[in-house]
């Protein structure tokens, strides 16, 4: 008996000897955790920042399709970089790290917004910061998704934070037709909520009421709505908020971040720890030493400028002063490097510490796209004083007969755009967008042999071209591979 | 009623076999009464004071002996110990006592020293009829060192008849019958047997080989005898373990063990080998096993290598999911148990241990001399269209170095360690001192460590036991960047800075400067002026740390009722690193950097500080009950309940530069980091907390049949809430053939026994102490025309609620075989090991918050087979034994995430496939060379390639097949990183008192990438290479070399040197790991200078390695302890061979 006792004595002090359930809710101590945060307005502003900060992931790689899959820019293949090369050459396959970081990226900058828009709902705010926020999310939302659209065609189409694993292989791809109308939906939302532009110093740089209209107008002319976009477009330009500064130098001075001009940039700076520096800067730098400056040491040879961008300046024109030009030594020896210095941080003291800035939207592309806007309306002679304002900048005369027809003034602002807005990523989408991106392009490949082959990616017997199909870029594979029911891949990738 | 319970069970087994039991309590009487006249001084001078009425015999008994320091044997069953007494005695004798209690009973006494036997008169009358056809023997019993033993027991076989050496180890046993035998036994000692046969005198030597199903193995929670064990367990005996001159146990244990796999990666002073048991099974967790250290479960690897071989008594390995089941949580990978030695009952004991000796590289690449790396710099100029320098035509001017002897030394390596142990009844202690000093065979790093262990135990009462073990350590090291990112035109690792050096430049300048190409206006055109003095480095770079490692325990044991333990302790385990480096002004590294010794540059200064603490608290409860029904069902419970508590806790500071101070330093007047102006510093805290309920029986019938289930409960907060429990059973069941009647005719077998288990473990061992929780990601952004920082956060994944327990599922089944008296002995397992993983699975990116969430995918599948042999082969005058161990593994990833066929990357060389082993090695193939114009035409080219230049095969392209182009796609299997098997091979011999023992181990099948060999592979002009590759080199279409060295001074060295079959080799290997000779010096000399016993030895560790690996370590590994990433040698510190000698002295 007594042993029994002591038996069951012992069980029933075992069975009580445990740690509760709530012992084990143990979490970090160092570090913030999703669950009650975003519930002040400060907390919502610092989730917002990150929306503006994932915009450096997804503009990383924009200039691979913006200048580098156009005549603007190659690669200097030394650096072996083949995601790089396909771009150039127009053999863009699926599994480019490109594609993938571009889709990843936007659709990091479009989970943030998410974020705000539907966390801002449950923390009580004053109507200042209810606009605020919503018009900040909807108009980086929408720029994403017009980057996205453009590059990829039909795009699963998020407007919900997505929570859960499960969520993010339910949602499907959306129509062309439907991104577009969210698209105007959310920047005509921002165009309403935001101020036309900022007081405090720390708001300069957000995105602004006159941002959402010009990239609005933008949308319009690609969808051909002409003078929708016009319209708005000068709703911005007579503000007279913005500007064309003086010299062109002055608008990618690193000394000048959101200038007058500047409607909209990506932001960098130089002299913070961890480094907030512009990695556009070594891009744009062939990869062998070529000069002595230290800015000189860091190139990686990826948006090197083609010879025909750069016959396609003008003798006298001022906005030279940001390319710069100087001799290979070991790489292709004898051949002049042409590369542009749009990214140059003269004020850094390391070598990979530009604090410039990647401008999105600038005054100058009011002009030209109000210009292109009355051109398509068939009035090339009323889109000549814009072009004459930017030319005059630049230093130039503009001759009078570019107005002469709709297509002249056409291929006149065609031109225009492409010294104007230089190693600014438009080229592709300006092309694209007039629907002269294969003839130009085509001929561009067609003279690869009176250029270095890399230029232009000239083989030894075959042309390249860029197919119908190839207007699209290929859906990230992996992304396919990973949820095939719900993603197609764009056809013949 | 502890110290009654062995001569208890003696004489209740014996009654029911034997009639002879009858003699027993008179021959001990008779014992007894010799050895009173001559021991009976206590019995003669304690008197006692007791007053009891109507009270049971047993207290007035346990009175007695809490009175005094006597003690009572007695049979519970033949003595009626609850009949009522009176007594009432002042000041009185014992034996006065005793006949006051006894009289009128048929109890007779017999006082033997402290021992006061008790038992019924029949039993003397039956005896005396029979005592005379018996005779007497008596001898001595010594050790194997010749020393006189005493505490051993002696018994006749078959009865309880014994007795136990004296002091100087003599015995007399009466009462012995012609071919009866005679059994010596002692704790950890071989039990020993011989038959008498009528000789007056048996001396008998019992070694502490434990060879033989007899021995008690350690589970978890508690002990087996190894007859009973139905699990896959091996065990090392400290013998074993001592003697090796090793600095940890890890390194002691190598190539002693079937299963275990010990990667000595790095040789590094202290560093340790990795340890796998029965191969990889987790993807992203830690394959590393679990340790327990005298109970306490810890995964810290670091507590494990503190510990001193010389104490540890045991370690024992559970390798089978069954036996490790009782740890679930976090066994999955095998449990390593390590058991100290604590004091012995008897004379304190003292032993000094002094092993001092010294180390050298086993190994030195062969690079080129200064007349082929001359010739072959000229060349690789004429190639490139360079002019020769004169510098390379002036012999004269040459300083001939060779710049690994600059690196490396002979290095001293002492190990000293002092111990005392002892032990009464009621109180035994263990005390050891350790010192080592080992400095490392690369210049200005060593280890230098000081440890302690004192354990205490304490029996309060007969049922209440208290102890207490401390083993705290100390250790400073100072380390040195050995491992290279070697590439075409740097060279970091102090390793690959020497062997790709200048062996015609010189390590000085006259004004006692560095020789640093950089600086050198002439040499900087000539050669690499990338390359650094190594020696500069090695003298610049202060990186120290010190460690403190302890393990505590407390732990308070009662037994309320007989059979039933209960026993509770609280442990701590306390890691606390300290770092502290610096790196000197003179640091001349690379390009462009101009410091020197009479030219410092503070720019170049870098200094650290950082502290991390890890705290453990674990309080484990446990309660044992051994029960039996009929004597034939043998019984043994145990449930409990675990609690444990970890806390990490880190800061560390370094210096920061802004634009107002480029420079850090502004002199060299602080050499630590609070000299910068500006620092900057991290820190980090985490706890994790874990418990477990668990319970087993184990159940024989017998002896015959074994049958044993646990199981046991774990949560930990590593987990989601949803998931945080896993519940671990196991079974396991064997069969003691032997045992069985019809086996008693197979004479040559003497023991035989089939073993099968099944059982779950699990692992949590997963990075951080959160895996199942994201937390927010915190970056910067700016905004403004002044730029204005702000604050960003975003969350940085998702958090998965129901992540679980990663689990191994085990099958294993065993046999052992003992033959010929156990002389010959082989066991048997094979396994079939699944483990589920938790994987980072991939998901679609749209979810724009992460890339991956951890989950519960994916499969990993071990399968193998372990074979131990032991043979004594020659017993006798001449010993001679020999162990073997062959261990197969079989790893498959069996599945993973979706449609996915590779885990990780497959652009890197090192790949994990779907229905692949872990840690492929994929390479292009090296096929030949171009030789002529017409080859560059007729294959296809990497890149931009020509003559002279390595050709690779084009083994397919993007659609699958061969494409006439050298790409990604054409990268190939060329190996694995995994062995197929590993083995042991000990063979120990022992003449009078000289004994020899032969270590050998190795491996067979592993590949791996080493990486090294690419900065002294290149044939370039700028630096040396290895003399193989130089004189291989292609010179020209008629000396195309060995097909597979590109010529000197190639245009294209980028596709030379990328990953190829020419740097991935096989690391099949065969080590002497260790050799050892020693020598007891004979008693009569010692006893001259009083003392007990004295071994000399001559040891030497990795006296040679017989491999065809070309680098310093066919086991080099550079991603640590990644099962993925396991293959890659970028140059590791090289193992050290180890020549010492030792004497060990025990008074």
């Amino acid at each position: 008996m007594k042993t029994k006792r002591v038996i069951g004595f012992i069980a029933i002090i075992f069975f009580t000897l445990s740690c509760t359930e709530s012992y084990f809710n143990r979490y970090p101590i160092d570090s913030l955790t999703e669950g009650a945060f975003y519930s002040t307005k400060e907390e919502l502003a610092f989730g917002l920042n990150d929306a503006y900060f994932s915009l450096r992931s997804a503009y990383t790689n924009y200039f691979s399709i913006g200048d580098l899959a156009s005549d603007n820019a190659f690669n200097g293949k030394m650096n072996n970089s083949l995601d790089n090369i396909s771009m150039n050459e127009s053999n863009v396959v699926s599994s480019s790290g490109i594609v993938s970081s571009i889709w990843s990226g936007s659709y990091q900058v479009i989970s943030r917004t998410n974020l705000i828009l539907e966390k801002m709902q449950k923390v009580t705010l004053t109507d200042a910061l209810k606009s605020k926020f919503e018009g900040e999310s909807k108009f980086l939302r929408g720029l994403m998704y017009f980057n996205l659209v453009r590059i990829f065609g039909s795009v699963p189409l998020v407007l919900t934070d997505i929570k859960t694993t499960q969520e993010a292989f339910a949602i499907g791809q959306e129509t062309v037709d439907n991104i577009y109308v969210q698209i105007i939906k959310d920047l005509t939302d921002a165009a309403t909520l935001l101020p036309d532009q900022y007081t405090n110093n720390v708001d300069k740089g957000r995105a602004t009421s006159l941002a959402a209209k010009t990239l609005l107008g933008k949308v319009y002319l690609t969808q051909k709505r002409y003078q929708d976009a016009l319209d708005i477009l000068e709703e911005v330009r007579i503000t007279n908020i913005h500007r064309l500064l003086p010299n062109y130098f002055d608008v990618f001075d690193a000394a000048k971040p959101n200038n007058a001009e500047i409607i909209f940039a990506v932001q960098y700076a130089r002299g913070f720890s961890p480094s907030m520096a512009n990695p556009l800067q070594g891009r744009h730098f062939p990869n062998e030493q070529v000069g002595t400056k230290v800015y000189l040491k860091s190139g990686s040879g990826e948006y090197l400028m083609t010879t025909s961008l750069v016959r396609a300046f003008e003798i006298s024109d001022r906005r030279l002063i940001y390319v710069d030009s100087l001799k290979s030594i070991t790489n292709v020896p004898g051949y002049m490097y042409k590369f542009s210095k749009k990214y140059i941080d003269l004020g850094q003291t390391t070598i990979t510490d530009s604090g410039s800035d990647l401008i999105i939207l600038r005054y100058a592309d009011i002009l030209l796209m109000c210009a292109e806007a009355k051109a398509a309306l068939n009035l090339p002679l009323e889109a000549l004083p814009y072009i004459t304002e930017v030319r005059t900048r630049a230093g130039l005369v503009t001759n009078a007969s570019i107005a002469a027809t709709k297509e002249s003034m056409n291929l006149a602002i065609e031109q225009e755009r492409r010294v104007e807005f230089f190693s600014e990523g438009h080229r592709w989408f300006d092309l694209l967008r007039t629907g002269r991106l294969q003839t130009v392009m085509n001929a561009h490949f067609a003279e690869g042999a009176k250029y270095l082959p890399e230029e232009t990616g000239f083989g030894s017997t075959t042309v390249n071209s860029v197919a119908d199909f190839e207007l699209l870029f290929p859906i990230p594979q992996y992304q396919v591979q990973l949820n095939p029911d719900k993603l197609k891949q764009n056809p013949n990738y | 009623m502890k110290k009654n319970k062995p001569f208890g069970e003696l004489f209740n087994r014996s009654l029911k076999k034997n009639l002879l039991i009858m003699r027993i309590a008179v021959i001990l009487m008779m014992l007894g009464i010799l050895q009173a006249q001559a021991n009976d001084a206590y019995a003669q001078k304690t008197r006692l004071s007791l007053n009891f009425s109507e009270t049971e015999l047993v207290k007035v008994l346990d009175k007695i002996e809490d009175e005094s320091e006597f003690f009572f044997l007695y049979n519970e069953k033949l003595l009626d110990t609850e009949r009522k007494v009176s007594i009432d005695a002042k000041d009185q004798l014992v034996s006065v006592i005793l006949d006051k209690l006894f009289t009128g009973t048929d109890v007779q006494y017999t006082i033997i020293d402290r021992k006061i036997i008790l038992a019924p008169d029949y039993l003397t009358a039956e005896v005396q009829s029979e005592s005379q056809q018996q005779a007497v023997v008596s001898g001595s019993v010594k050790d194997s060192q010749g020393a006189p033993l005493s505490g051993v027991t002696v018994t006749i076989k078959g009865t309880a008849i014994g007795t136990i050496t004296d002091m100087d180890g003599k015995f007399s046993l009466p009462g012995i019958q012609q071919n009866a035998s005679v059994v010596f036994s002692f704790v950890g000692l071989a039990t020993q047997e011989i038959v008498f046969t009528g000789q007056s005198v048996i001396n008998m030597v019992m070694s502490e080989e434990a060879i033989g199903l007899e021995e008690v193995v350690v589970v978890g929670y508690g002990t087996q005898s190894k007859a009973m064990v139905s699990t896959s367990i091996s065990s090392i005996n400290a013998e074993k373990l001592m003697s090796i001159p090793v600095t940890n146990p890890a390194q002691a244990m190598v190539g002693q063990i079937a299963g275990v796999r010990f990667q000595q990666a790095n040789g590094e002073p202290g560093s340790a080998p990795y340890i796998r048991i029965r191969g990889n099974g987790s993807l992203t967790s830690s394959n590393s096993p679990l340790y327990v250290i005298d109970g306490y479960p810890t995964d810290d690897a670091n507590l494990f290598n503190a510990i001193l071989p010389n104490d540890i008594e045991s370690i024992d390995v559970l390798k089978d999911a069954a036996s490790a089941a009782i740890y679930g949580s976090r066994a999955g990978n095998g449990v390593i148990l390590v058991t100290t030695k604590s004091g012995k009952l008897g004379k304190t004991k003292f032993t000094v241990d002094i092993t001092s000796g010294v180390q050298q590289v086993a190994k030195k690449y062969d690079m080129a001399g200064p007349d082929l790396f001359v010739e072959v710099v000229k060349e690789a100029r004429i190639n490139q269209g360079l002019a020769i320098p004169d510098f390379l035509n002036q012999p004269e001017r040459w300083v001939t170095t060779d710049w690994q002897d600059v690196i490396f030394r002979t290095a001293p390596f002492q190990n000293v360690q002092i111990g005392a142990s002892g032990g009464s009844e009621k109180m035994n202690f263990n005390l050891s001192f350790g010192y080592l000093d080992n400095q490392g065979v690369i210049k200005n790093s060593f280890e230098k460590r000081y440890s302690m262990r004192a354990s205490l135990n304490a029996m309060l009462t007969q049922k209440l036991k208290v102890g207490i073990n401390i083993a705290p350590t100390f250790s400073t090291n100072r380390a040195q960047n050995t491992t290279g990112t070697n590439t075409a035109t740097d060279a970091s690792g102090i390793l690959a800075d020497a062997v790709s050096n200048i062996p015609i430049l010189p390590v000085w300048r006259d004004n006692g400067d560095y020789f640093i190409i950089s600086q050198d206006a002439e040499m900087i055109t000539i050669f690499n002026d990338k390359l650094s003095n190594p020696l500069n480095k090695l003298d610049a770079n202060l990186d120290y740390t010190y460690a403190i490692r302890q393990t505590a325990s407390a732990f308070i044991s009662f037994e309320p009722i007989k059979g039933l333990v209960l026993k509770s302790t609280l442990n701590t385990g306390i890691s606390n690193s300290k770092g502290e480096m610096y790196r000197e002004a003179f640091l001349a590294n690379g390009n462009g950097n101009t410091g020197n010794i009479s030219t410092p540059n503070l720019a170049q200064i870098t200094a650290r500080r950082s502290n991390a603490t890890n705290l453990n608290l674990y309080w484990s409860n446990t309660a044992v009950y051994d029960f039996k029904i009929n004597e034939k069902h043998l019984f043994t419970a145990l449930i409990g309940y675990d609690a444990s508590r970890q806390q990490n806790y880190s800061v560390r500071v370094d210096p920061r530069t802004d634009v107002d101070n480029p420079v850090a330093f502004i002199n060299t007047s602080i050499k630590n980091v609070s000299g910068a102006i500006l620092s900057t510093g991290v820190t980090s805290k985490d706890e994790y907390v874990l418990d477990a309920f668990f319970g087993r029986l184990n159940y024989s019938y017998e002896r015959k049949y074994l049958l044993s289930g646990s199981i046991r409960r774990d949560r930990s907060s590593k987990f989601g809430p949803e998931n945080r429990a896993g519940y671990f059973p196991s079974v396991s069941a064997a069969w003691n053939m032997k045992e069985e009647s019809f086996m008693d005719f197979v004479k040559i077998i003497s023991s035989a026994k089939i073993r099968l288990s099944y059982g779950e473990t699990g692992n949590d061992r997963l990075t951080g102490s959160y895996p199942w929780l994201t937390t927010l990601s915190k970056n910067y952004y700016v905004f403004g025309t002044v730029d204005a920082r702000v604050l960003t956060y975003a969350p940085s994944g998702f958090s998965n609620a129901n992540l679980g327990w990663e689990k191994n599922k085990q099958f294993d089944a065993g046999l052992d075989i003992g033959l010929l008296g156990n002389r010959i002995n082989l066991n048997m397992d094979v396994y079939d090991r699944n483990s589920n993983t938790i994987i980072s699975a991939s998901i679609p990116t749209i979810n724009g918050k992460a890339t991956t969430a951890i989950q519960n995918i994916g499969n990993v599948r071990n399968r193998g087979l372990e074979i131990t042999f032991n043979s004594r082969n020659l017993i006798g005058i001449f010993k001679w034994q020999t162990d073997f161990n062959i261990s197969f593994n079989r790893n498959k990833i069996t599945a993973l995430n979706g449609d996915a066929k590779i885990f990780g990357s497959e652009a890197s060389y090192i790949r994990n496939y779907l229905g692949r082993p872990m840690a492929d090695i994929y390479a292009y193939r090296i096929v030949g060379t171009f030789n002529n114009a017409q080859d560059l035409i007729d294959y296809p080219k990497f890149g931009a390639q020509g003559i002279g230049d390595l050709r690779y095969d084009d083994v397919s392209g993007p659609a699958g097949i061969p494409d006439g182009k050298i790409d990604a796609n054409d990268m190939t299997l060329i190996g694995n990183a995994q062995p197929k098997f590993v083995y042991g091979f000990t063979n120990s011999f022992q003449f009078k008192n000289f004994d020899l023992n032969i270590l050998l181990d190795g491996t067979y099948g592993g590949s791996v990438v080493n990486q090294f060999e690419r900065a002294i592979s290149l044939n370039r002009q700028l630096e040396n290479t290895i003399a193989r590759i130089a004189e291989n080199r292609w010179k020209s279409e008629a000396e195309p070399g060995d097909g597979k060295t590109p010529r000197a001074g190639s245009n294209f060295l980028s596709s030379n040197i990328t990953t190829n079959s020419r740097y991935v080799f096989g690391t099949n290997f065969l080590r002497i790991r260790n050799v050892s000779i020693g020598y007891i010096l004979p008693k009569s000399v010692l006893q001259k200078i009083r003392i007990q016993s004295m071994r000399v030895f001559l040891t030497i560790a990795n006296l040679h390695t017989f491999t065809k690996y070309p680098g310093l370590n066919p086991e080099g590994n550079t991603n640590g302890d990644e099962a993925t990433a396991n293959g890659l040698d970028l140059g590791s510190y090289p193992v050290a061979r180890n020549s010492s000698v030792g004497i060990s002295i025990g008074f």
